[in-house]
Parts: C-alpha cells; sequence; structure tokens
C-alpha cells in the first residue's frame, strides 16, 4: 500500500508549526527526520532521531518522533508512554492521532503471540487461539517470496519484518486509517503500513479468502515501499504486488484468472476501465469489490505487459528512478525507452490484444459471487450460489438436490443436480460443483474428478472444487493429486479440517515432513 | 403280710407315684391361674383408674377390690391346688378308683388289690394265694398302664396358656403404654393435693372497688383504659399490661391474685401475684398473654387463708387477619413473557400494616417479592404497582398463579398474614401458534422431501409399491390437516392458506389416480414388487408435482421465517434504540433507578436474540460444500457485541456501552437490511406477481411521497421568508405600538386598581389577578416589540374581564340582601369602567397586526399560489394511490391496507396544507405539509413492514405499556377525592357560611 502520504503532511505540518516556534535548527532536523520515516527509512531516520533526542530531548517534536520510531518498531507501549503530558493538539494533531494509533495498537495487541517465520525474516503475531494454525504456512510462503521477490525487485528488507494477524476487519479498521465499510465493501483485508504487514485472519470471512496471496501481496508492497523509498503511485504499487503475488509458488505469469478476464472483458467493451488516477489513494477506497478486482486486473495487465518488455531488470529499474525522484510515468517511459503518452496506448493496445474468451468460454463463478464475503446475516448460507445460475429451471433442480442431500438422499440429489445441470447447459460451475460433491459422496470419484478437475483450475480462489478434487483424488489413492488440490484449498480455506486433514495424510503417504505440522492442525481444527 | 408280697409292692408304688403327677397337676394349674390372675389385676387396675379418673375414695375401693380379688386368687390356688388334692388322693383307695377310670382295664381288679390287701389276716380273710396270685394278675396288668398317660395335659396347658395370653397383654401393655399404667398406678396410689394450697373457698368476694388499667402493647398504638369500680372481668389484647387496684373487704395480712392463665379446661398452673399496698389501695400487676382467670386470695391475722370460689375471668380481644384486595386487570390473563403488568390493592389491618409481598408460583415452585415495607405501619393502604414479568424465566404456556400477602404488626404473637384471592397468568402468544402451524409445515416439507427422494430412485422390481403409496397417502392427509390449521391462523397469509389447499388438492388427486392403477396390477399380479410399467407415466406426474411442492413449501418456511427473523428484528432494534435512550439518561443524570431499566432491556435483548437464532432453524435446503467460520456469522457478531456492552453496563461505563451499542445497532440495522433485501428478493424471485405489484406501488408512493416532501421544503422556505419579513415589521410595529398603547394600559390599570376588593368574590379575585398579569406581560411584550404576543396578552385579559364581570353578576343575583351587595354593585361598576379600556386596546393591536397576505411579498404569493396547484396534485395522486392499493388483490401481507390507511391519513393533511396556502397563510401551509410528509414516509415504512407477514405483536414496536386495570384511574381518583373532600371540610370556613359549605359538600358527595 501507499505509505507515507500522512508522515509527508506532517513533515510540512511540523516544519510550519516549529519554525514558528524557537529552535529553527531543531526544526530542520525533526522535518528531514519526519521525511526519512516518511520515505521508509527507518534505519536513517532512528540515527536522526537518536542525534536529536540527544539535543533537545524534551521538545514535542522530538518525543513525536521518538514515539513515531517506536511505533514503526512496534513498541506500542513505548510510543504512548513518550507521548505521555503532551496535549493532543500539539504538532497540527498529529500527536493525538499517534497516541490514538499507538494505544489502539497496544490495547488490541497486547497479547499477541509471537512466532518467527522458520527462516527468521518475519516475526508473524496473533491472537492466542486457532489463528496458530496460519502461522507456519505463513511463515513458509513469506520466507520463500522474501527470496525470490528479493531477486525480482532488488530489495531484502534488512530487519525483521513484523507482521499481525487480525480476529476481525474491525481490527484492521482500528489499526490503520481504513473504516470498517470500506474493508467489507472493497474486501480489502491485508495491509501493508507503518512498517508491517497486516493480515485479517480469513476464519473472519464466511469461507475465507486468498489469504497467502494477499499476505504476499503486502510483502511485495512493503518491498516496493522500501526500493522506491515510497514513491510509487498507487497502480503501480497495486500492479507489481498483483503481478508478484505468485512468486512465492509460482513462476512469474501474465495469465489473468477467469474471472479477471470476465471483469476486463466487460470493462473494455463497455468502456469503463478504471482510470489510473482514480485509484488514488488506495484501491481500497473504490466504491465496490468488483471495481477494486477491475482495477487490480488493470495494473496486473500493466505491470505484466511492463515485464513482458523489459523483464525484471526494467522492474527494478523503475523503482531505482522512482527512489531517485522520477515519478513513476517517467519511470515507465525511460524503461521502455519511450514516453508515457506511448507507454499507456501501447498497454490498452496490449489490452485489446489479450485473449480474454476464458471468461466467456468457461463457466467461472462471477466476480461478485467470488467476493471474500462477510456475513451480514438474512440469507440463507447454505443455498450458497444458487442465485448466480442463470436458469429458473436448473435452479429448481438444483435446491431440490440440496434438499435431498441435505436429508441424506445422495442418489436422489445427484438425479436432481443432473437434472439441473442439463438445464443449465452442462457447464454451470456452481451445480458442477455440487454434483461433484455428490460423486464423492457415492464413492464415484471419477466423474467427481471429471467434474472439478476444471473447476478447480479455471478459478483458484474457490476452495469448493478443490476441496472436492482433494477429496476424490484421495478416494482413488492419488496422493500426489489429492496433495496438490489440498494445497490450492488451503490457500484459502485454512480452517477447514477437511484440508488440513487431508493434506496431513497425503503429506504423510508421501513422506513429505509437513505431515506433522497438518496433522496438528488437523487435530487442532476437527471438532 | 403283703408288705412281703414284690407284686403288691410295685402297685403300692405305682399308686404313690400317681398321687404325686395328680397332685402336681392341681398345683400347676392353681400356680397359673393365680399368677394369670395377679397380672391381670397389676395392669386392670390402672387401667380402670385411667379410664374411670376416680376421686380418691374410689382409687382405695379400687386398690382394695383388686386386694381382694388378689387375696381370694391367692386361696383358692391353695384350696383347689395344694389341699383338695391332698385330701382327695390320699388313700390307695382314691387313687385306685382314680386310675382305675383311667384305666379300664385294671379298674376294679386295683381296687379290690388294694382292699383285700388291706383286710387284715384271718379266717376270715380270703386265701392268700388267692390273693398273691390276683395281686400278680393285677401287677402284670398295671405294668402294661402307662403312667405319664394317665395324667392328662390338658388342664395344665390351658392353664399355662391363659397364664401366657395374660403375661403377653401385659408386656404390650408395658411396651406401648408404659406411662398410662404407670399413671394408673400412679392415680391409684397417689393421693392428690389440695386445691390452692388448701385454701378454704369463699362463695362471696374477699375484695371490693376494684379498678383495673389497662395498657395495650404499643403496636395497637391504644391509650391506657381505666375500668372504674369493675367486677373484675375484663378484656385485652394479648400483650396488654393489666393493673389492679383494690380493698379488702375483711383485715387482711395478705392479700394475693391467684392466676390461672389457658383455657379453662387445660389450665398452666395457678400463678400467685400478692398485692402490695399503695396510696389509693393494693395494687397487682401482670401481663395478659391469653384468656385467664384469676381470684382474690386472702390471709388472716389467724393464718387462715381463703380464696374465692368464683373467678374473674379475662377475655382475649383478637387482633384480626388483615385483609388485602388485589387488583388486575383480569382474572385470568394471556400475556407474553416480556410485559408489565398493572396491579393495584387496598389492604386493611385492625391495628397496622407492616408489609406487603407478591406472591407467585410457576410449576410448583414458588417465590416472592416485596412491594410495600410500611414502616408508619397504617390501618389502611393503597398503591398501584407495575409487575414487570422479565423478572421471571416463563417459558411458552407457562401457568402464573399470583397473589398478595400482607403481614400486620402484631408484636406480641407474631404478625398474622391474610391472602389477596388468586389470580392467574397464562403467557401464550399468537406467534407462538403461528409458529406452531409453520413447524408443522416443516413437518410436512420434510415427508415431501422424503418422498420425492424415494420416487427419484425407484427400480422396477425393487421397490414396495404399497409402501410409497401409503406415503403419498400420509402427505395428502397431513396436508390437509394443516389446511385446516392455517384456516384458524390469523397470522397466516391468505395466499399460504390457498398454497396449502391447492397442494390437498393435487395430493388428493394423484393417490386416487395412483390407487385405482395400482387395483388394476393387483388384479393380474401381487402388488410387492410388482413391476411399474403401468405406472411410469404417473410416476414422473407424481415426482413433478412433488418437486414443485418442495419447492413451493421451502419458499413458503423460508418467507416465513424471514419475515418472522424480521419481526424478532424490529424488535431487537427498538430495545436497541429504547436502551441507547436509557443509556444517554443515565450518563447525563446518573439515576440508580435507571439501572435496572437497562438491565431489563439488555434482558430483553438477549432473549430476542436467543428468539432470532431459534429461528434459524428451518427446512434444510442444502449441505454445505464450503466450510463456514463460526465466528463471520452475523448472529455472532451481534452477541458478541451486545455482551460487550453488557460487560461496559456492568462496569459503569455508560459512554463506552453507548459507543459499543453504536456498533452494535450498525450491525443489526445491516443484519436486518440484508434480511429485508433477501426477503424482497425471495418474493420477487419466486412469488411473482404479488411482489411486483407491490413494487409499482411502493414506487409510486415513493414518488408521492418525494414530492410531498419538496412541498414541505418549499413551504418551509416561503414560511422562513415570511417569518423574517414578519418579524422586521413587527419590530417596527411593535416601537410604534409602545408608543400609543401604554398611555392605554396604565389608564386600564388604574381602572382595574380602582375596583374596590371588597365587592370581589374569591373567584373574582383570582382572575383580575390574572387580569392583572396578563397586562404586566403585554407592557413587556410592548417593551420588546412583539405585537403578536401582545395581542395574545390583551386577548386573554379581555376574555378574564368578561369571565369577572360574569362572577360579580352572579354574585348579585344569588344573594342581593347579602351584606357585601353594596360593594359587589360597586365592584361591578368599577369593572364596567375597565372594560372599554380593554377591548379598545385589544382593537388597536389588532389593527396594528397586519395579516400573513400583507406582509408576504409578491413573488412569495405567487410561490405559494403555485405551491397550491402542486400540493392539490399530489393529493390527487395521494388519493390515487390509496384507492388503487385498495382494490390491489394479493399484495404480500397488509401491505394494501397499510398503504391505504395511511395514504388515505395523509390526504387529509394535504387538504389542510392546500386550504392554508389559498388562505396565505404560511405558518399553517407549512406545519400541515410537513405533517403530510412525515405521513407519507412513515407510509412507506409502514407498507414494507407490512408487506411481510406481521407475526408480532406491534412491528418494530418494544411493547413496554403495561397491562392496565380496566378502570385504574377511576378506581384512585375518588380515594383521593374523598380525602381532599375530608379534609376540606375539617377546616373551618368563613363564619355566616356555615350552610352553604355544609350544601357545597352535600353537592359534592352526591
Amino acid at each position: 500500500m501507499k505509505r507515507g502520504w500522512a508522515i509527508a503532511l506532517v513533515v510540512a505540518g511540523l516544519a510550519t508549526a516549529a519554525s514558528a516556534r524557537r529552535d529553527p535548527s531543531l526544526s530542520g532536523d525533526a522535518s528531514r527526520a519526519a521525511r526519512l520515516l516518511g520515505e521508509a527509512r527507518i534505519d536513517e531516520a532512528r540515527a536522526a532521531i537518536a542525534d536529536l533526542t540527544k539535543r533537545s530531548p524534551g521538545t514535542v517534536e522530538v518525543r513525536w518522533l521518538t514515539a513515531q520510531l517506536a511505533f514503526l518498531d512496534g513498541d506500542y507501549a513505548g510510543a504512548v508512554t513518550a507521548l505521555d503530558g503532551l496535549a493532543d493538539t500539539e504538532l497540527g494533531g498529529e500527536v493525538g492521532a499517534t497516541r490514538v494509533l499507538a494505544t489502539r495498537s497496544r490495547d488490541l495487541t497486547a497479547t499477541f503471540v509471537h512466532h518467527p517465520s522458520p527462516a527468521g525474516h518475519f516475526d508473524i503475531a496473533h491472537a492466542p487461539g486457532v489463528d496458530e494454525v496460519l502461522v507456519d504456512l505463513a511463515g513458509a510462503a513469506l520466507d520463500s517470496a522474501w527470496q525470490r521477490v528479493g531477486d525480482d525487485l532488488g530489495y531484502r528488507p534488512s530487519r525483521v519484518v513484523r507482521v499481525e494477524l487480525l480476529g476481525s476487519p474491525s481490527d484492521l479498521a482500528k489499526l490503520s486509517p481504513l473504516t470498517e465499510t470500506e474493508i467489507e465493501t472493497t474486501g480489502t483485508i491485508a495491509l501493508s503500513k507503518y512498517e508491517k504487514l497486516m493480515l485479517v485472519s480469513p476464519r473472519a470471512t464466511l469461507a475465507g479468502y486468498p489469504w497467502l496471496d494477499s499476505l504476499v501481496h503486502e510483502y511485495v508492497h512493503y518491498v516496493v515501499s522500501h526500493a522506491s523509498r515510497d514513491t510509487i503511485p498507487v497502480w503501480l504499487h497495486e500492479g507489481l504486488a498483483r503481478f508478484e503475488q505468485v512468486r512465492w509458488r509460482s513462476e512469474p505469469s501474465a495469465a489473468l484468472s477467469a474471472i479477471e478476464q470476465q471483469l476486463l472483458a466487460a470493462g473494455i467493451k463497455n468502456r469503463r476501465l478504471i482510470e489510473l488516477d482514480a485509484m488514488h489513494p488506495s484501491m481500497a477506497k473504490l466504491p465496490s469489490s468488483e471495481a477494486a478486482a477491475l482495477a487490480y486486473a488493470e495494473v496486473f495487465t500493466l505491470v505484466a505487459w511492463l515485464h513482458g518488455k523489459v523483464g525484471y531488470p526494467g522492474l527494478r529499474r523503475v523503482l531505482e528512478l522512482s527512489a531517485d525522484g522520477k515519478s513513476a510515468r517517467r519511470a515507465l517511459a525511460e524503461v521502455t525507452d519511450s514516453t508515457w503518452l506511448a507507454v499507456e496506448k501501447d498497454w490498452k493496445a496490449s489490452l485489446r490484444a489479450l485473449d480474454l474468451t476464458g471468461g466467456r468460454t468457461t463457466r467461472v463463478r462471477s466476480a461478485k459471487q467470488a467476493r471474500i464475503r462477510f456475513a451480514r446475516g438474512g440469507t440463507a448460507s447454505d443455498n450458497v450460489g444458487l442465485d448466480g445460475i442463470a436458469s429458473a429451471r436448473a435452479r429448481k433442480f438444483a435446491r431440490l438436490g440440496g434438499m435431498l442431500r441435505a436429508r441424506g438422499q445422495v442418489a436422489a440429489a445427484a438425479i436432481e443436480y443432473g437434472k439441473s445441470l442439463a438445464a443449465a447447459g452442462g457447464d454451470d460451475p456452481v451445480v458442477a460443483g455440487k454434483l461433484a460433491r455428490v460423486w464423492v459422496e457415492l464413492g464415484e470419484y471419477d466423474k467427481a474428478i471429471a467434474l472439478a478437475e476444471p473447476l478447480a483450475a479455471v478459478d483458484d480462489t474457490d476452495a469448493v472444487p478443490a476441496v472436492t478434487l482433494g477429496l476424490a483424488r484421495a478416494g482413488r489413492r492419488d496422493a500426489p493429486g489429492a496433495v496438490a488440490a489440498f494445497e490450492q484449498a488451503v490457500r484459502i480455506s485454512p480452517f477447514d479440517p477437511a484440508v488440513r486433514c487431508g493434506l496431513a495424510d497425503g503429506y504423510a503417504q508421501l513422506a513429505d515432513p509437513r505431515a506433522d505440522r497438518e496433522r496438528t492442525a488437523c487435530r487442532r481444527l476437527q471438532p | 403280710m403283703w408288705d412281703r408280697v414284690p407284686s403288691f409292692d410295685f402297685i403300692r408304688a405305682y399308686l404313690a407315684d400317681a398321687r404325686v403327677r395328680v397332685r402336681r397337676q392341681f398345683a400347676s394349674c392353681a400356680l397359673y391361674a393365680l399368677i394369670a390372675t395377679w397380672i391381670a389385676i397389676a395392669f386392670g387396675l390402672p387401667m380402670i383408674a385411667l379410664a374411670l379418673a376416680p376421686g380418691r375414695a374410689t382409687s382405695v375401693a379400687l386398690l382394695a377390690g383388686g386386694g381382694l380379688i388378689a387375696l381370694l386368687a391367692l386361696t383358692a390356688a391353695i384350696v383347689v391346688g395344694v389341699v383338695v388334692p391332698l385330701r382327695r388322693y390320699a388313700s390307695d383307695d382314691a387313687m385306685a378308683r382314680w386310675i382305675g377310670a383311667r384305666a379300664k382295664t385294671v379298674a376294679s381288679d386295683l381296687l379290690s388289690t388294694v382292699e383285700l390287701a388291706r383286710t387284715p389276716a384271718g379266717p376270715a380273710a380270703p386265701s392268700p394265694i388267692l390273693i398273691e396270685a390276683h395281686c400278680d394278675a393285677t401287677a402284670r396288668r398295671l405294668r402294661t398302664v402307662d403312667r405319664e398317660t394317665l395324667v392328662e395335659p390338658r388342664p395344665v396347658r390351658r392353664a399355662l396358656g391363659a397364664l401366657v395370653v395374660t403375661a403377653t397383654a401385659a408386656a404390650a401393655l408395658m411396651g406401648f403404654a408404659r406411662g398410662a399404667v404407670t399413671s394408673g398406678w400412679q392415680q391409684l396410689l397417689t393421693a392428690p393435693t389440695r386445691p390452692w394450697n388448701g385454701a378454704a373457698m369463699s362463695s362471696v368476694p374477699l375484695v371490693g372497688d376494684i379498678t383495673i388499667t389497662l395498657t395495650p402493647p404499643s403496636y395497637s398504638r391504644r391509650g391506657p383504659t381505666t375500668l372504674p369500680s369493675s367486677s373484675g372481668d375484663f378484656r385485652a389484647l394479648a400483650g396488654t399490661t393489666a393493673q389492679l387496684i383494690t380493698t379488702p373487704l375483711e383485715p387482711a395480712t395478705d392479700v394475693a391474685l391467684v392466676i390461672e392463665r389457658g383455657p379453662p379446661d387445660h389450665p398452666s398452673p395457678p400463678e400467685r401475684i400478692p398485692l402490695v399496698a399503695g396510696d389509693d389501695g393494693l395494687r397487682a400487676k401482670f401481663q395478659v398473654d391469653g384468656p385467664a382467670r384469676y381470684r382474690f386470695e386472702l390471709t388472716t391475722a389467724r393464718k387462715q387463708t381463703r380464696i374465692e370460689l368464683a373467678p374473674h375471668t379475662i377475655e382475649i380481644e383478637p387482633d384480626a387477619i388483615p385483609t388485602i384486595d388485589l387488583y388486575a386487570p383480569a382474572d385470568e390473563l394471556d400475556v407474553t413473557n416480556m410485559k408489565r403488568i398493572e396491579l393495584a390493592y387496598v389492604a386493611e389491618d385492625d391495628f397496622g400494616l407492616a408489609g406487603i409481598e407478591l406472591v407467585w408460583e410457576i410449576a410448583g415452585k414458588v417465590e416472592k417479592k416485596s412491594i410495600a415495607q410500611l414502616a408508619d405501619q397504617p390501618s389502611r393502604t393503597q398503591g398501584k404497582l407495575v409487575w414487570d414479568l422479565a423478572e421471571m424465566t416463563l417459558p411458552p404456556g407457562a401457568e402464573v398463579s399470583y397473589h398478595l400477602e400482607v403481614t400486620d404488626n402484631d408484636a406480641v404473637d407474631g404478625p398474622n398474614r391474610g391472602l389477596s384471592r388468586p389470580f392467574r397468568l397464562r403467557v401464550f402468544s399468537p406467534r407462538e401458534r403461528h409458529e406452531q402451524h409453520l413447524a408443522r409445515l416443516g413437518e410436512l416439507a420434510e415427508h415431501l422431501v422424503t418422498q420425492l427422494g424415494a420416487r427419484l430412485v425407484l427400480t422396477d422390481g425393487e421397490v414396495d409399491r404399497d409402501t410409497l403409496h401409503k406415503g403419498l397417502d400420509e402427505l395428502a392427509v397431513e396436508t390437509g390437516t394443516l389446511a385446516a390449521a392455517f384456516a384458524d391462523d390469523p397470522l397466516a397469509d391468505p395466499t399460504l392458506r390457498t398454497t396449502i389447499t391447492g397442494l390437498r388438492d393435487r395430493l388428493t388427486k394423484l393417490v386416487g389416480a395412483e390407487e385405482r392403477l395400482l387395483d388394476k396390477t393387483a388384479a393380474g399380479k401381487p402388488r410387492a414388487g410388482a413391476p411399474t410399467g403401468r405406472l411410469t407415466p404417473l410416476d414422473k406426474t407424481v415426482i413433478a408435482e412433488l418437486e414443485d411442492d418442495a419447492i413451493a413449501l421451502a419458499d413458503w418456511l423460508e418467507r416465513e421465517q424471514l419475515e418472522g427473523m424480521l419481526d424478532i428484528a424490529d424488535e431487537i432494534e427498538a430495545h436497541q434504540k429504547r436502551l441507547s435512550e436509557l443509556l444517554a439518561e443515565f450518563a447525563r443524570t446518573g439515576d440508580a433507578k435507571l439501572k435496572a431499566e437497562i438491565a431489563r432491556e439488555l434482558r430483553a435483548i438477549e432473549q430476542r436474540m436467543a428468539e432470532l437464532g431459534r429461528s434459524r432453524g428451518r427446512i434444510a435446503e442444502d449441505v454445505l460444500d464450503q466450510f463456514v467460520h463460526a465466528d463471520a456469522v452475523a448472529d455472532h457478531q451481534i452477541t458478541s457485541c451486545m455482551d460487550e456492552v453488557e460487560r461496559l453496563v456492568n462496569a459503569g461505563d455508560a459512554a463506552g456501552a453507548q459507543a459499543a451499542l453504536a456498533r452494535c445497532r450498525d450491525r443489526t440495522t445491516a443484519a436486518n437490511q440484508s434480511m429485508e433485501d433477501a426477503l424482497h428478493q425471495l418474493r420477487g424471485d419466486r412469488m411473482g406477481d404479488a411482489e411486483q405489484k407491490l413494487d409499482q406501488l411502493m414506487n409510486e408512493l415513493a414518488d408521492v411521497a418525494q414530492d410531498q416532501a419538496d412541498i414541505a421544503a418549499e413551504a418551509d422556505r416561503i414560511f422562513e421568508r415570511y417569518a423574517d419579513h414578519a418579524d422586521a415589521v413587527m419590530r417596527d410595529l411593535g416601537k410604534d405600538a409602545q408608543h400609543r398603547l401604554s398611555g392605554l394600559v396604565d389608564k386600564l390599570d388604574d381602572r382595574l386598581a380602582a375596583i374596590p376588593d371588597s365587592g370581589l368574590t374569591p373567584f373574582a379575585r383570582e382572575e383580575l389577578e390574572i387580569v392583572d398579569k396578563r397586562l404586566a406581560d403585554l407592557k413587556r411584550m410592548l417593551a420588546d416589540g412583539d405585537v403578536a404576543e401582545a395581542l395574545g396578552m390583551a386577548k386573554q385579559a379581555n376574555d378574564s374581564l368578561e369571565t369577572v364581570a360574569g362572577e360579580l353578576d352572579a354574585a348579585m343575583a344569588d344573594d342581593p340582601s347579602s351584606p357585601f351587595a353594596q360593594a359587589t354593585a360597586d365592584a361591578i361598576d368599577g369593572l364596567e369602567r375597565a372594560r372599554p379600556l380593554a377591548e379598545r386596546l385589544l382593537e388597536e393591536l389588532q389593527q396594528l397586526t397586519p395579516s400573513p397576505d400583507q406582509i408576504l411579498g409578491a413573488d412569495d404569493k405567487r410561490r405559494l399560489d403555485a405551491l397550491r396547484r402542486r400540493q392539490a396534485s399530489n393529493r390527487d395522486r395521494a388519493k390515487q394511490l390509496a384507492d388503487k392499493a385498495k382494490s390491489s388483490d394479493g399484495l404480500p401481507g397488509d401491505a394494501a391496507g397499510t398503504i391505504d390507511d395511511r395514504v388515505g391519513e395523509s390526504t387529509s393533511s394535504m387538504s389542510q396544507a392546500e386550504k392554508r396556502m389559498g388562505a396565505r397563510d404560511p405558518s399553517g401551509a407549512r406545519d400541515a405539509a410537513r405533517a403530510a410528509a412525515d405521513a407519507l414516509a412513515k407510509a412507506k415504512s409502514e407498507a414494507q413492514r407490512a408487506a411481510r407477514q406481521s407475526q408480532g405483536n406491534g412491528a418494530g414496536t418494544v411493547g413496554d405499556e403495561p397491562v392496565r386495570i380496566p378502570g385504574a384511574d377511576q378506581y384512585v381518583a375518588p380515594e383521593a377525592f374523598r380525602q381532599e373532600l375530608l379534609e376540606g371540610m375539617k377546616r373551618k370556613g368563613p363564619s355566616g357560611y356555615d350552610d352553604q359549605l355544609r350544601r357545597y359538600y352535600e353537592d359534592l358527595i352526591r
């Protein structure tokens, strides 16, 4: 996420406030220290603040800077203490703002337990409880990302990166400038800010979300901020993060998911693409999760296009140029040896040249269905997805299938789901997913795999077909296949005992050492 | 000689042995009988003594009798048991006869042998050889006779049996009635003491001039009472202290009072209280604690003691049990478990009431709570209370019996307790009945889905057709009974009734068709496992029907469930709103009383949340393919949120609780909106036409409401401009008015001051004071330049002067010869001089006040005219909308009626607004237009709510109003009124008016 805007404002405010006070030289140094903080140059800022503390330890500016530094170091109590006795209105209200944020952070994280990642690059903290089953998965993914993204973008943090796993969107709202509504509307559920990564636990959503990719996505923001001294605009930030978020588990790819293809195709057709400047100041401020998803798809194609043209050296050069004070547009133009207008034109031309038929030919969930869902009450949660089935007849048979299945009449349910699938044209993903699960229950694994495999392949943000596939492959004693499917599922639904236990069994059959980790999680999650 | 005959020796020894045996038998019998007799006497005598309660003489006689019988028994035993056998069986002859009587084989031989043996030797004696031979023969025969059998054992056994029976009876008596036996003996043996310590009984009184002073116990709040020249008998409350003063009728060295406490038949031992000499005689003091009798005892110098034969009686005046009458809304009341019930009571006691408790019983468990602790112990009290049923956990269907218990202040014998008659509550709600029907509908849906599943997988030769058919038949029957149940359910949607009835008819038809086909099949082949070929087309029809029905029922269940949940959610919102208000009030005032109300609201929300959770049970639509996180479920979040509120409330953090509550309310609102959307979607997607019609009406309603809001906003703007203009105009006028009218007001003041006070009735005086006040106000208004307000004051002053004039005229007419008549006439004259000035003041102020039409600018007049036309047009649209709603059939819930009613109501405000606009009255126009806009906005929300089947008692209302006692207001007023009247009557009226006052009070009482 774009960071530093607030601090830049503080610099301005501080300079104004301080110049009107008594010590011009202090003001200048304090402004410099604040700027360093704002540019995520923490080590340099630390030295500057230490120097200021020696010279004028009691001044408001220095105490605020000390508090800011403590806050960014994760010493929330120290930050609050540093501001003791200062009025909230000092420094144009920045003292109050810092105090509120530090106090909330201190109170919320007071009982958190901390775990280092396996390679020790990250400190993962969470509230005591079931979130502990996320820690090992998160640590492994982040360590992998630390290595690969570091290679790609040319920056590896010298200090341990703090990661806070939060229990609910309201916790994230307390620790960030986002509101709960913004979080729930746009599905912004993780944040890289204040020198740490914050992620809302998947258990705060009804059915999970791609939390590991999101976590790495935020880590890429962290890297980009530091590598560019936090000068990269939102659209490029998000494009880089989206492009790099899968690097912890795969090679770089420009392939759009079917849902992204749907969104882009519709956006191009309806001339409703999100302008790059409209993404400022944050994707979380966009009006809906669909708009945010479209924006992500756009900037992903931009970075993928750029990567295709200049590769990672070009991307690293963009960051260097930005850190050096060039605008992102200018940096892109220089890297491509072109002008920004030409860059934009070429990119948009590439967009039109993209094969976006995948979203039409392959039936996938709609973006609305695929959004991160928070409970709002009212709807029948066990009838998920049926409203997305276009044919009324297909909907009716699917409902009947569900009713029969809920009463253990699985064979009858399969008949109704079969009718539904036929009525829907044979490729509705929701009905196919349900029928596949019924085939698993009936022990018809081949039929289940035939239905679930394409679904899992086309939409890796939906845990349902992946779990079905995992169960079916496990039923056929295909351990590698089952593990692959469950690994896809665990990236979305890590609290599902079927997934963790399935993984434990699969790893055990493959003599994978991760079997113990998954067995522990399985036992922890089983009711 | 015979002594040497061996056989004779044997015979003699035999006889001796038999003698011993006989004598022993007699002795044993006599001994047993004697002991039995003595035992009978030993235990019989005390029983007789107890039964007869004899005097001393009788006791002695009984003892003597008993002793005599014992002695006689002893004598008889000796004679019969010893003497008689000794004598009777002393000779061998007697024994030979006795043996012969028992052993016939030796009877004559033995006797003759004994007799021959006694024959002396001589010539006449029989031959010794013959005799010896006879002896030998007798001895031989005698040897065959067993000695043991000679003595019959029966008499000894009988005697022993009698002894055993007697001894057993005695042992039983000792075991079970040892005390009685002992008492009996004591009564027989102990001589009673002499009554009154041996004092001589006197049939004449021993003292005279008895004066008794009774000091009742303090709780009775009675003063001491003196009974001079008393007979000595008196009646008093338990706990009374009695003091007696008396004079002995003859010289005495000692006089005492001997009291026997307790009832006459069971008196306690006499208590002796010496009388001591005082100034006015001999006196004694004692405490009355129950019924008693007392006598005077007098001892003379010669140590002769006499006591009165006839006692003086002390009777106890009973402390009556307090009474309490409970007034409740009804003898049997159906309530919901969160209702509050108004109760009233009237309690009375002869001396004082101490406390009142409300007692209730639920399922055999009795609970109570104090509702009044009466520190001042009134003898009569009354009051009202509101009983909050939320205090109890009342499951649906619970029955509660309740009454009031009152205790009095009896501090001597302990409080007496009085009970009111019991009343009953029954926790019942139509919603619960409706939910029961819905539960049955759910069961029907379950059976239907089961039947569908069974038919979907049926395979030739593997299915029992009879069972399938029976299942279908049962479905049809079940549907029929459910249709009947919904017919009597006022909360059931009419369309639901139609759906169920249609379902029943179709299923019945299919059952008949299948029956016929099965019969045809059965004619050729056995039914079970019969091929399905001939039924295949019907199977498809049945499956299609069951599929449609399963979906229809699921839709209805989901809709009813959502509607029910929304009703509960509305109640939660209403409770949250109320809680928010209470928290704000608590934060403002810190009033501890609000805590209970806050706790009540929290409890209510908790209950509703639980109810909401329960309502989620419904026909399952599917098995979730995905794992759902329990933490993320909305109800869980709201519940956690409310837990936080409760925690903060308990911690006393009202502000924090308010903030947390605001978050909860947001969540609740979001959840409710989500449910509302889901319901709307459900009705729109699956229930077609009705929802579309409703949508259309709602859209039109929204348009009308929006237009009315615009009209109201325009009316607001016109009024604001008018008000600004009017303010400026009036300020200018005010200065002028003050200048012109201040002299007139002063003159009026002078005229009023000149009215003679002595001629005014009290009422007229009060009214004139009001006039003075209004004129003072008027002056102030003029000084402020507020002509409109000054005009109002002048009007009120004028009205009051008119009232005073009427009052004085009436006073003169009532009593023209009154001593005040002249003064009253003078007052009337003075008033008549003042009134023209007041009228002139009013006129001038009226002339000074411009009409709105004069104040309104030309542009605003045009705008107001245009607005009037717009208002008329909108009114017509609203009327058409109401008519349309009225004629619309099949709208969901009661939406049609609500739109018709509410929109219809708004049209009257619109008409009023139109009139006021026509009259160029911006203020009136604004108010009426705003009222119409508000009514339409309300119509929108109410119509939306009415669109769902209202299952609650009142949509979105907390329903906090207590169940009132019918006519309770009338119940209190007369009591207060009577009290006031009594107080008034006690006051001394002005002299000369006594008669009028009496008549006045009589009229009032009538």
